[in-house]
């Protein structure tokens, strides 16, 4: 970012989607540094579709508030990757809620590690030398006259 | 994508934002019969899940986005951005490196002890952004990108070098071609060995040229 400065950065700010498309198309073209700018600028315009689309997805396929955020974060990365082609694309808002859907329907099928919480393996320690005990006679089993 | 095309399917988020649901077909009439199916399937991916929307999105929700997308665009180095993405999807993912190294394994038919040991150490090159971008195969890249059900244009793209390294790009690169990594043999072998084909394809893959 050295050659970017506050000024480009407000003036990219102030700059409609069409504008910093074309914008985007022309740095992408000239190799432009200040190119970095123009895509965090797109791509947070385009995560409040983002947020949207991954919030209402995540609830209707009964993600977890984990799923959602990482279905959130792929996307964010995923718009970013597709801002670097050098084409005309559509409108950012329209890519985000496409890559968004796609990003949280990839959540169903993340594996998924084993539960923090699972139960433990119960430790049946008097159960295991019972036994011991009766496999080397140590003890009988219990036939009703004894008792 | 035409402007009828983007007219519609914002006129379409617009009134579900507001509340109001159409039908689809109110939506579909307004773009070309050659762009139904497209609007049509975009709108059900996009909407048909979608209740009226509130906006009290999480800002938590936008944290780590940011920071992601903060590292992967101000990435600077001779492979772009592609490196800070795949460790970033992989994270998001849950999808394991070995899990990506045994996917491409698999489909180049590596086999070999020292093909799999090269194909380890140049992914992990790779992530670690230190090889050049415009060497990597453009079918390698196309592999990594459906493992990521991503488009691979997108990969080709974002290998690009960038800061200083884009400057250097300028500059013919000094890297081996496809047609000399045949001769190599490993530093610790024996040189009378001939060397591992596995081992010679995942150079080429990684180092040979777009189109290696």
């Amino acid at each position: 970012m050295n050659n970017i400065d506050h000024d480009d950065d407000d003036a990219v700010g102030r700059l409609d989607d069409g504008a910093l498309e074309v914008t985007r198309l022309r740095m992408l073209r000239d190799g432009d540094e200040r190119l970095e700018l123009v895509l965090r600028h797109l791509v947070i315009r385009g995560l409040p579709m983002i947020g949207r689309v991954c919030a209402d997805r995540a609830q209707a396929l009964g993600l977890s508030d984990a799923q959602r955020q990482a279905a959130i974060e792929d996307a964010g990365v995923r718009l970013l990757l597709r801002l670097g082609l050098e084409e005309r694309l559509p409108r950012v808002g329209a890519i985000a809620a496409h890559l968004a859907a796609e990003c949280t329907d990839a959540q169903l099928s993340k594996p998924q590690g084993a539960p923090r919480l699972a139960v433990p393996q119960p430790q049946l320690r008097i159960v295991e030398q019972l036994g011991d005990a009766l496999r080397e006679g140590r003890i009988r089993r219990n036939d009703g006259r004894t008792s | 994508m035409s402007n009828a095309f983007e007219r519609a399917f914002w006129l379409a988020v617009d009134d579900i934002n507001a509340g109001r649901i159409e039908a689809p077909e109110r939506y579909l009439q307004l773009v070309p019969s050659t762009q139904r199916d497209e609007l049509a399937q975009l709108l059900a991916t996009v909407i048909a899940s979608r209740g009226p929307v509130s906006d009290d999105i999480d800002p938590a929700d936008y944290v780590s986005t940011l920071a992601a997308i903060d590292e992967v665009a101000g990435a600077k180095g001779p492979t772009g951005m592609l490196p800070a993405a795949l460790k970033r999807m992989r994270k998001t993912r849950g999808i394991e490196r070995k899990h990506v190294i045994d996917a491409l394994a698999a489909e180049y038919g590596v086999t070999s002890p020292a093909g799999r040991k090269a194909l380890e150490r140049f992914y992990h090159r790779l992530e670690s952004g230190v090889l050049v971008g415009p060497r990597i195969a453009h079918r390698l890249l196309a592999s990594l990108a459906r493992e990521f059900e991503a488009d691979p244009r997108e990969f080709v793209a974002a290998v690009r070098p960038t800061g200083s390294a884009a400057r250097a790009s300028a500059v013919p690169a000094m890297g081996r071609g496809a047609g000399d990594a045949g001769t190599r043999t490993s530093g610790s072998r024996d040189q009378l060995l001939l060397p591992d084909p596995d081992e010679q394809l995942v150079e080429r893959l990684f180092t040979g040229g777009p189109d290696a």
